[in-house]
C-alpha cells in the first residue's frame, strides 16, 4: 500500500472529464482511476486531480482548495501491524459487468482499504479477525457492505451498482450546480444527445416530448419559427407566457423581432447552433425558479453550451448529416375535382332555385360539371426539401486555459416554396486562471439566420394557401394566353413560389464574461456581464404580378430594421462549508441590473419604375415609420441551504425585483420560496431494503412575478402621434396626434405561487427510476387588457385583474431495460396534464376572427366559443344547433364554450438500445383529449354558398342529399352554412406521432485508431414516420400563431415534414 | 490581478448603489406623457387633425362604416368567407365584428373630439387668437356632430359622452342610451354651436359654416323637418362655391381630389390610405375583391337610360375578363396609393334633400326640378312626365339616390330611413328576409355584456 500521508505534498495535475470536474464542484470527494502505468492511485479534489506518486514528489502543491477544503479526506496509512489476513477482489458494475477502477474498498471497523485499480482489483492486508464486512464505495455511491466470514480461496467477486451517469447527474440550478440526488426543487434536465438531429432549426422544438409538464408544439412545418412551449401550464393572459431563457448566464430575448407583417412568427431561440449545448435545465417548481424572482413565473430554460478541458489535448469533432424532407401525402387536404366542385355548386343553387351556373355555355353557363378540368395547385407549392447540416469543433485545454471553438451551418428547405431556413453560427468560450484565487472567462455566440419567407395563410394577398388549396380546381392556373391567372382575391401560386418575396436576416451576438474569485476561505466572489444583440433586417418586394404590387401600385416594398440589445450585469457571493463532518450550508447573494432597448425602423416604397429596381430608393412613393421602447430590470437575491448528513434537506430563497414597466407606487415586490427535501433512503431503516435504491420526498411552495410581455410604458397615460391630416386642399398633410392609453398608476407585478410535491425512487440499484410530481399554481393580479365599453373611445386597458390557476402532474421512468456488455436497451417515459382555469376576469374575451376563442371565467384559456351544432336532421338535412338559452331561434346568445386545446394528458416515449456498434433511437411524442380547430375545413365546407371565391374539399361531399342519410354536413342551403362558428369544425386532435427514429453505427475504435480517430459514427434518421390521429386536417400541431391566446387554431399552415437524414460524426 | 478584483467588486457595488430608482424610471419616445396634450396652439392644431384623421380610420370613413352601408343595400354580391355575407343577406347579428368596429372607431372619434371641447377654452397661448380658437371648437362640434349622426342612422339613440374619458375603472358607464331622437337633438345642438363658431369660408376637407348647413340639411331630412331641410340645402346650393361637376364622373375620375361637387370630404395619403380601395378593386388591379356589385345592378348601370353611358354613373363600375367570364368590379375607389376621398358631403346630396324635402311639402313642380337637374348632370333625360304624385316623386328621388351614391355611405341608411327596406330588399329577392328590428343595427353583443347600462335593441 502507498502511504497516503504522503499524498499531500507529491501530487501532478491531471485532466478531468467534465463530468467529474462538475461532481466536484459540489464537493463530492470521489475516486478514479487514473489509465496510466504507475500512477494507480488517485484522489480528487475541488477542482484538481491530484495523483499520489512519490516519484513525481518534485511537484509543488498549488491546489489551494485542497488544502483548505476540510472536506476533503485523505485515507489513512497503514499501520505497521502485522497483517494476519490478505483480501484480494475485483468490484465489478452490477449491471454492466465492467470493472470499476478507482472504487473504495474498506474493512468495516479498522481504517484498512485500498482503491481498485485499472482492472478493478484490489488488495487488503488487515489484522482483524473473520468474519468481517468489506465496505465497498464508488463514485459518491452508497456504501455497500460484503460480508466476508470464511478466507476466500481466490480474488472475490463484488457487484456494485455504479450509479449510471443519468441518474446521478450534475443539474445545474439557478447560480450554481447540484446533483440530482440533493436537489429539493422540480427539475428536468434534457439531453439533446440524439435529438439534436431533428431538422428544426431551434433546440426547444427539438426537447419536445422529452421533458414531463413542458408542453411543446412545433406549430409549423416551416423551420425557425416560433414554437409553443409551456412549463406547467399558462399562467397569463396578456402577460407573456414564454419561459426564461438562460444561456451561458445570459437572459436572452425570445421575442421574435418580427416587424413585417407575417402571421407566423420568428424565434431568436433559432439563432443557437444545438450542436454547441451540452446540457439544457428546466427548472419547475417555487424552490428552482423563485431565485429568477420575476422573471421565473414560467419557468426557466438553462441552456450550458460546450466547454473546453484543462489540459486536454485538443479535440476535433465534425458532423454532417443530409436530408431530405416532404409532405405527408396521405394528410394534406383533399379537395374536391372540378367536376365535383360543379355539382356541389349546382346542387346548392337548385336547393336555393336559382339557376345553375355549371349548365351548357350555349345556355350562357360556365358547361356542364363534366367538363370542368381539374388543375393541381398544390404540386406547384410542395416540394421535396432539402436539409444540410455542417458542425465543426475544436476543443481543449492548457494547465490554465480551456476553450471550446465551434462552427455550424445549416440548410433547412421548407417543405413548400419558396421558405428556408440557413444559418452560420459561430463560438468561442475561453476560461483563463490568472492566479489561484482568480478566475476569469467568456462564453460567445455568433450567428446570422437567413430565411427565405412567405405569407403561409392569412390575411389575404401575398399566401400561398390562399393561392393554392383555396382557389377552386377547375379554374386554370393560367390564362390561354400563359400568363398566370388570377382568381377570386388570390395570387397566383406560380408567380410566388418562382421568387422569394420576403428575406430575413438575423444577426445575433450574445456574449458573456465573468470574474470569479475567491474572496476568503469558502467565500466565492462572481462579476458578470452579459450582452443580447440582435439585429433583424427584413425585406420584402412584391413585383407587379403579385396582388400586393400590381398595378396601379407598381410593385411594392418594404424594409424592416430591428434592433434589440440587452445588457446585464450581476453580481454573486457564494459560501459554503461544511460543519462537522455533516452540517452542509450553503449562502447566496447577489444583484442583477438589466436594461433592454429594442428599436425599429421601417421603410415603404411603392410606385417603380420596373421590376429590375427593388430599393425604396427607387419608389416614386415613400413612406417611413420608427419606434423605440426600452425598460429597466433591477434585482437583488439571497438564498440559503442547509443539509444535514445528506438526508435532509432545507432551503429558503427571496428575491425583490424593481421593473420600470410599473407605476411608481408599484416598482418593486418581493418573491420568497422555501423547499425541503428528505432522502427516505439514507435512513437506517430502508438500508437493508435492497431492491430499493433511492427514495426521496420533496417539497416546494413559493411565488414568482411576471412582467414580460406587457408594453414598456403600460403604467403611463399616453397620446400618440402619426394621424395626420391635411389644413386645407393644397397644403398636405400636417401632424396630428391622439390619445393612446390612460395612465394606470398602480399597475402592478402579475404574480404567481406555486405549491408542489413530489417523490423520486429508484429501485434495483437505481435501473428503474421514477419520479412523481403535483403541482398547484395560481396566479394573482394577472396583467389583463381589460375589455371596456368602446364608446369610451378606447377598447381595453392594462390592469391588474383577475386569477387563473394551473394544477397538475407530471410523471416520468427511466430505465435500463436490459444492460449486458453487447446489448442494452433504455427506455425514458413522461407524461403530464394541466389543468388550465380562468378563475376570475371581470368580463369575456374575444380572439380570433369572428370571436373563436373567448374567455370565460370558469373555463380553461384558448376555449372555442361556437354554436353547438347537434346533428344533422336526418329527414331535411338541416343542422340543428343547441337552442341554448331556449328561446326557440339561434342567436349569438346561443354560442357556448364548446372545447379547448389542452391534451387531457401529453408526453413521449423514448426508447434506446445498442447492440455492439448500432444503436438505436425511438421518440414518440403523444397527446390525448386536445381539440383543435380546423380552420382550413371550415373554409372548404361552405355549402357551395361562395362558388367560384372558395375550394370545396372533398369533406363536402358527405353533404346530405337523401331523407334518412345520416351525416354532420348539413344540406346545401344558405341557412345551413351562414354560422361558420359550427362546432363540428372543433375536433379531436389527439395523436401519436413517432418524432424520430435513428440508426447509428459506431466503427470500431480497433479499425478507426491508426487514423488517430477516436470515433467514427455514421447514422440515418428519421422524423415524423407516422402519426396516428383522428384529426381531419393536415397536422393536428399546427397553430396559425399571432396572440398567444390563440392556439389551436389550424390554418394554412403546412404540417411538419416527413424527412430523413443521413449523417456523420467524427471525432479526433 | 487583485487590483482588478477589487476595481470590478469596487464598480460593481457602485453601480448598484447610484439610486435604483432613477434607473427605473424610463421614458417613452413614441408618445407623450398625457398630462401635456392640449396646452398651446400647436397642440391644439394637432389634436383637431387627429380627430379628423380618425373620421378616415379604416372602420368609419376609410372602409367600414361606407360597407356598412352597402352589404345591406341590396345590390352587391359578397365574393368572401365572413361577415359580409350575413350583412348582404340581411341576416344582421349583434356578434358580428363589422358592427362593433364602426361602433368603436366612432366613440373614438367623438372622445378625440371631447378632448379638444373641454381643453381648448383654456388654453391661454397669445398665438392662439380668439378667432382661431373658435375655429378649433368649431371643427371639433362639428366632428362631434358627424359622428353622433352617424351613430344614430345606424344603431338608432345612443349612450350620448360629451367629456373627455378619464377613467375606465368602472364597469357601468351610466349613461343609458339616449333616444333616435334625443340624439339627433344632440347633433342639432353641436351643429347650433358650430354654425355661431366657424368662419363662413370653403374648405372641403374641414369644417366651415357652409359644411355645418349641408350635415344640418342631412340632419333635418332625418328629422323629417322639411322646411328647415329645405332651408339649409338651398344655403348650401345659392352659396356658389359648389357646383355639380359633369359629366358625373368627373368629381372622381382621373385623380382628381376637392372639385367643386365637394361639401366635405375626408383626404387620404400614401402614409394614411383610403382601404376601401383594396377592397373593392379586382385582384388584377392590386386589390382584394371581397365583394362588388351584383348582376342586377350592373345591368341596370349598363343600361344608359339608368347609367348614363361612359362618363356617367355607368364609369362607378368597371369590368374585366377572365376565363370567357367578365368580372365587374367598383371603381369609385380606385387610386394607388389609396388616396381616393371619402364622400361624406356633396353637393347633389342638397339637390336631392331639396327635392324630398319639397316633395314632403307637396311643392312636386320645385322638386321635380331639383331631380333633373341631378338627372341632367348624370346624362339622363328628365322625369318621365307623368310623375306627379308625392309617392312617385319619392320613389324617384330613391332611385336616383340609389345610384347618384351608390357606393358611398347612404343607400341602407335611405332604405331604412324611409321605412322601404323590406320592400326594396324583399321585392329583389325573395330569399332575403328583412326583421322590423333590422332598420337598425344591433348594438355589438360585447358592448352590451361590457356595460351594464346599454341595452339591447329589442329584437336582436
Amino acid at each position: 500500500m502507498t502511504n497516503y500521508t504522503k499524498l499531500i505534498k507529491n501530487v501532478i495535475y491531471l485532466p478531468l472529464s467534465r463530468y467529474l470536474r462538475r461532481l466536484l464542484l459540489r464537493k463530492k470527494y470521489i475516486k478514479v482511476y487514473v489509465p496510466a502505468a504507475g500512477y494507480r492511485k488517485a484522489t480528487v479534489a475541488l477542482g484538481f486531480m491530484v495523483l499520489t506518486l512519490p516519484a513525481l514528489g518534485q511537484d509543488e502543491i498549488t491546489a489551494d482548495t485542497l488544502r483548505s477544503d476540510s472536506s476533503i479526506n485523505v485515507i489513512q496509512p497503514l499501520t505497521n501491524e502485522v497483517a494476519t489476513i490478505s483480501i484480494s477482489g475485483i468490484v465489478r458494475d452490477s449491471v454492466t459487468s465492467s470493472p470499476l477502477a478507482g472504487a473504495v474498498v474498506v474493512i468495516d471497523g479498522t481504517e484498512d482499504g485500498a482503491l481498485t485499480d485499472s482492472l478493478g482489483g484490489f488488495e487488503i492486508s488487515t489484522s482483524k479477525e473473520l468474519p468481517l464486512q468489506l465496505i465497498v464505495s464508488y463514485d459518491g455511491g452508497a456504501p455497500k457492505h460484503i460480508p466476508v466470514n470464511q478466507l476466500p480461496v481466490g480474488p472475490i467477486e463484488i457487484l456494485y451498482p455504479a450509479v449510471a451517469p443519468q441518474t446521478q447527474q450534475i443539474v445545474v440550478v439557478g447560480y450554481g450546480t447540484s446533483t440530482k440526488k440533493d436537489l429539493i426543487g422540480s427539475i428536468t434536465k434534457v439531453s439533446l444527445e440524439e435529438s439534436k438531429n431533428i431538422p428544426e432549426a431551434s433546440f426547444d422544438s427539438q426537447m419536445q416530448g422529452k421533458a414531463a409538464g413542458v408542453q411543446i408544439n412545433t406549430n409549423t412545418g416551416v423551420p425557425g419559427s416560433d414554437v409553443f412551449i409551456r412549463v406547467r401550464g399558462t399562467t397569463s393572459i396578456n402577460a407573456s407566457n414564454e419561459p426564461l431563457y438562460i444561456i451561458d448566464g445570459v437572459f436572452v430575448n425570445t421575442n421574435s423581432l418580427q416587424g413585417l407583417a407575417q402571421e407566423r412568427k420568428t424565434s431568436p431561440i433559432a439563432d443557437i447552433n444545438p450542436a454547441d449545448i451540452e446540457s439544457i435545465e428546466i427548472l419547475k417548481d417555487a424552490a428552482a425558479i423563485a431565485i429568477y424572482g420575476s422573471r421565473g413565473a414560467n419557468g426557466v430554460i438553462i441552456v450550458t453550451t460546450k466547454r473546453g478541458e484543462y489540459g486536454q489535448k485538443p479535440k476535433i469533432e465534425f458532423n454532417t448529416s443530409q436530408g431530405w424532407a416532404w409532405a405527408p401525402k396521405n394528410r394534406i387536404w383533399k379537395t374536391t375535382t372540378g367536376e365535383e366542385h360543379a355539382l356541389l355548386v349546382n346542387e346548392y343553387n337548385a336547393n336555393m332555385g336559382k339557376p345553375l351556373p355549371f349548365r351548357p355555355i350555349s345556355e350562357g353557363g360556365r358547361g356542364l360539371p363534366s367538363e370542368q378540368p381539374t388543375y393541381d395547385r398544390m404540386s406547384i407549392l410542395n416540394r421535396t426539401a432539402r436539409l444540410k447540416n455542417y458542425d465543426l469543433s475544436i476543443s481543449g485545454g492548457s494547465k490554465d486555459t480551456r476553450y471550446y471553438i465551434g462552427g455550424g451551418y445549416t440548410n433547412q428547405e421548407a417543405i413548400w416554396k419558396p421558405m428556408s431556413f440557413e444559418r452560420a453560427s459561430f463560438k468561442v468560450n475561453i476560461d483563463q486562471k490568472l492566479n489561484r484565487k482568480i478566475s476569469i472567462g467568456t462564453s460567445n455566440t455568433l450567428s446570422r439566420s437567413f430565411r427565405n419567407q412567405a405569407r403561409p395563410a392569412n390575411g389575404g394577398n401575398g399566401t400561398l394557401l390562399q393561392a393554392s388549396l383555396n382557389i377552386p380546381t377547375y379554374l386554370p392556373i393560367f390564362l390561354e394566353d400563359g400568363t398566370p391567372a388570377k382568381w377570386v382575391n388570390f395570387d397566383n401560386i406560380v408567380v410566388l413560389t418562382e421568387k422569394v418575396n420576403i428575406k430575413s436576416t438575423s444577426n445575433h451576438y450574445i456574449g458573456n464574461f465573468y470574474v470569479d474569485a475567491n474572496v476568503l476561505k469558502n467565500l466565492k466572489f462572481r462579476s458578470s456581464w452579459s450582452v443580447d444583440f440582435n439585429m433583424l433586417d427584413e425585406e420584402e418586394y412584391w413585383d407587379t404580378k403579385t396582388l400586393l404590387g400590381a398595378p396601379p401600385t407598381n410593385g411594392r416594398a418594404t424594409s424592416s430594421k430591428t434592433q434589440a440589445s440587452t445588457w446585464i450585469n450581476e453580481q454573486t457571493l457564494r459560501y459554503s462549508k461544511k460543519i462537522a463532518g455533516k452540517h452542509t450550508i450553503g449562502l447566496l447573494g447577489g444583484n442583477t441590473l438589466q436594461g433592454t432597448i429594442i428599436s425599429n425602423t421601417t421603410a415603404g416604397g411603392t410606385n417603380f419604375p420596373n421590376n429590375s429596381y427593388t430599393q425604396i430608393s427607387a419608389a416614386a412613393n415613400q413612406t417611413a415609420s420608427q419606434w423605440w421602447t426600452k425598460s429597466t430590470l433591477a434585482s437583488f437575491f439571497t438564498r440559503a441551504d442547509y443539509n444535514f448528513r445528506g438526508k435532509y434537506y432545507v432551503e429558503a430563497t427571496v428575491r425583490a425585483d424593481g421593473s420600470s414597466r410599473f407605476g411608481v407606487n408599484n416598482r418593486w415586490a418581493y418573491f420568497p420560496s422555501i423547499g425541503a427535501a428528505w432522502r427516505i433512503k439514507e435512513e437506517r431503516f430502508l438500508s437493508n431494503v435492497n431492491f430499493l435504491s433511492n427514495l426521496k420526498l420533496k417539497a416546494s411552495y413559493g411565488s414568482t412575478g411576471n412582467q414580460a410581455g406587457i408594453n414598456d410604458f403600460a403604467s403611463y397615460g399616453l397620446w400618440n402621434a402619426g394621424y395626420s391630416y391635411p389644413d386645407n386642399t393644397t397644403g398636405g398633410e400636417r401632424p396630428g396626434t391622439a390619445p393612446l392609453q390612460l395612465a394606470n398608476p398602480n399597475l402592478k407585478w402579475e404574480t404567481t405561487t406555486q405549491s408542489n410535491a413530489g417523490i423520486e425512487a429508484g429501485f434495483f440499484d437505481n435501473r428503474l427510476n421514477v419520479e412523481f410530481n403535483v403541482y398547484r399554481k395560481y396566479t394573482k393580479d394577472l396583467l389583463l387588457q381589460v375589455a371596456v365599453p368602446t364608446s369610451t373611445g378606447f377598447s381595453s386597458y392594462l390592469t391588474n385583474f383577475g386569477e387563473m390557476s394551473n394544477t397538475g402532474f407530471e410523471f416520468s421512468i427511466s430505465s435500463t431495460n436490459i444492460k449486458t456488455k453487447q446489448f442494452s436497451w433504455n427506455t425514458e417515459f413522461n407524461v403530464a396534464r394541466n389543468n388550465n382555469l380562468i378563475e376570475k376576469i371581470p368580463n369575456p374575451i374575444q380572439y380570433a376572427g369572428r370571436n373563436l376563442i373567448r374567455l370565460e371565467e370558469g373555463q380553461p384559456l384558448y376555449s372555442y366559443w361556437l354554436y353547438n351544432q347537434l346533428y344533422v336532421d336526418p329527414q331535411t338535412g338541416d343542422a340543428v344547433f343547441e337552442d341554448v338559452n331556449n328561446d326557440g331561434k339561434i342567436t349569438a346568445e346561443d354560442r357556448k364554450i364548446v372545447g379547448n386545446t389542452w391534451p387531457k394528458f401529453f408526453g413521449g416515449i423514448t426508447n434506446s438500445f445498442s447492440f455492439k456498434g448500432f444503436d438505436v433511437n425511438a421518440l414518440l411524442t403523444f397527446s390525448y383529449g386536445n381539440k383543435v380547430w380546423n380552420h382550413n375545413r371550415m373554409l372548404g365546407e361552405t355549402g357551395g354558398t361562395l362558388d367560384a371565391n372558395r375550394v370545396l374539399l372533398a369533406s363536402q361531399l358527405d353533404r346530405w342529399t337523401t331523407p334518412g342519410q345520416i351525416t354532420d354536413v348539413p344540406k346545401l342551403t344558405a341557412e345551413n352554412y351562414s354560422r361558420q362558428e359550427n362546432s363540428r369544425f372543433l375536433e379531436d386532435g389527439s395523436f401519436i406521432r413517432l418524432r424520430s427514429l435513428s440508426l447509428g453505427y459506431t466503427v470500431p475504435k480497433s479499425a478507426v485508431s491508426k487514423l488517430k480517430v477516436e470515433k467514427l459514427r455514421f447514422y440515418a434518421m428519421a422524423s415524423n414516420l407516422f402519426i396516428i390521429t383522428k384529426y381531419k386536417g393536415a397536422d393536428p400541431e399546427t397553430n396559425l400563431g399571432g396572440d398567444q391566446n390563440i392556439q389551436g387554431y389550424d390554418y394554412a399552415i403546412p404540417p411538419q415534414p416527413k424527412s430523413i437524414q443521413l449523417g456523420m460524426n467524427l471525432v479526433f | 490581478m487583485k487590483n482588478i478584483l477589487y476595481i470590478n467588486i469596487l464598480i460593481s457595488f457602485l453601480l448598484v448603489l447610484t439610486s435604483c430608482k432613477k434607473f427605473l424610471e424610463v421614458e417613452p419616445k413614441n408618445a407623450v406623457l398625457d398630462e401635456v396634450t392640449i396646452y398651446d396652439k400647436a397642440s391644439a392644431e394637432t389634436a383637431l387633425r387627429g380627430a379628423y384623421r380618425q373620421l378616415g380610420h379604416t372602420n368609419y370613413y376609410g372602409q367600414n362604416y361606407v360597407t356598412l352601408a352597402i352589404f345591406p343595400g341590396g345590390d352587391v354580391v359578397n365574393n368572401t368567407t365572413g361577415g359580409g355575407q350575413n350583412m348582404v343577406d340581411l341576416n344582421f347579428r349583434s356578434d358580428d365584428p363589422l358592427f362593433s368596429a364602426s361602433w368603436e372607431a366612432i366613440y373614438n372619434a367623438i372622445n378625440r373630439a371631447n378632448h379638444i371641447l373641454q381643453k381648448v377654452p383654456g388654453i391661454s397661448d397669445p398665438a392662439l387668437t380668439a378667432e382661431l380658437k373658435n375655429q378649433i371648437l368649431g371643427e371639433a362640434y362639428f366632428i362631434r356632430a358627424l359622428s353622433y349622426f352617424d351613430l344614430a342612422r345606424g344603431w338608432g339613440g345612443v349612450q350620448i359622452k360629451l367629456t373627455p374619458t378619464a377613467d375606465l375603472t368602472n364597469n357601468d358607464s351610466g349613461i343609458p342610451r339616449s333616444t333616435f331622437e334625443q340624439t339627433l337633438d344632440q347633433v342639432l345642438s353641436d351643429l347650433d354651436k358650430a354654425e355661431d363658431l366657424l368662419p363662413n369660408t370653403v374648405n372641403r376637407v374641414r369644417a366651415t359654416k357652409k359644411t355645418v348647413w349641408a350635415l344640418k340639411a342631412r340632419l333635418y331630412l332625418y328629422k323629417k323637418d322639411w322646411p328647415n331641410a329645405e332651408l339649409y340645402a338651398t344655403k348650401v346650393i345659392d352659396d356658389g362655391n359648389f357646383k355639380l361637376e359633369k359629366p358625373f364622373n368627373s368629381w372622381f375620375a382621373n385623380n382628381r381630389v376637392a372639385t367643386e361637387e365637394s361639401i366635405f370630404e375626408i383626404a387620404f395619403s400614401a402614409q394614411n390610405p383610403n382601404t376601401i380601395r383594396d377592397y373593392l378593386q379586382h385582384p388584377t388591379k392590386g386589390g382584394t375583391y371581397r365583394f362588388t356589385a351584383n348582376n342586377n345592378f350592373i345591368n341596370l348601370l349598363k343600361d344608359p337610360s339608368i347609367g348614363g353611358g361612359p362618363n356617367g354613373r355607368r364609369s362607378l363600375v368597371d369590368s374585366l375578363t377572365q376565363n370567357n367570364t367578365t368580372l365587374w368590379y367598383i371603381n369609385l375607389y380606385y387610386r394607388s396609393p389609396a388616396t381616393d376621398p371619402a364622400y361624406v358631403l356633396r353637393i347633389a346630396e342638397m339637390y336631392l334633400i331639396r327635392a324630398e324635402a319639397r316633395a314632403e311639402q307637396t311643392n312636386f313642380d320645385q322638386a321635380i326640378d331639383d331631380i333633373n337637374i341631378i338627372r341632367d348632370r348624370a346624362n339622363l333625360s328628365d322625369l318621365d312626365a307623368d310623375i306627379d304624385t308625392k309617392e312617385e316623386i319619392l320613389l324617384a328621388i330613391e332611385n336616383e339616390r340609389r345610384f347618384e351614391f351608390a357606393f358611398e355611405a347612404h343607400r341602407y341608411f335611405d332604405l331604412a330611413r324611409t321605412g322601404r327596406l323590406r320592400a326594396v330588399i324583399e321585392g329583389a329577392d325573395p330569399k332575403k328576409k328583412v326583421d322590423a328590428h333590422e332598420y337598425v343595427f344591433p348594438i355589438p353583443v360585447s358592448q352590451v355584456q361590457l356595460d351594464n347600462s346599454l341595452k339591447q335593441t329589442p329584437g336582436y
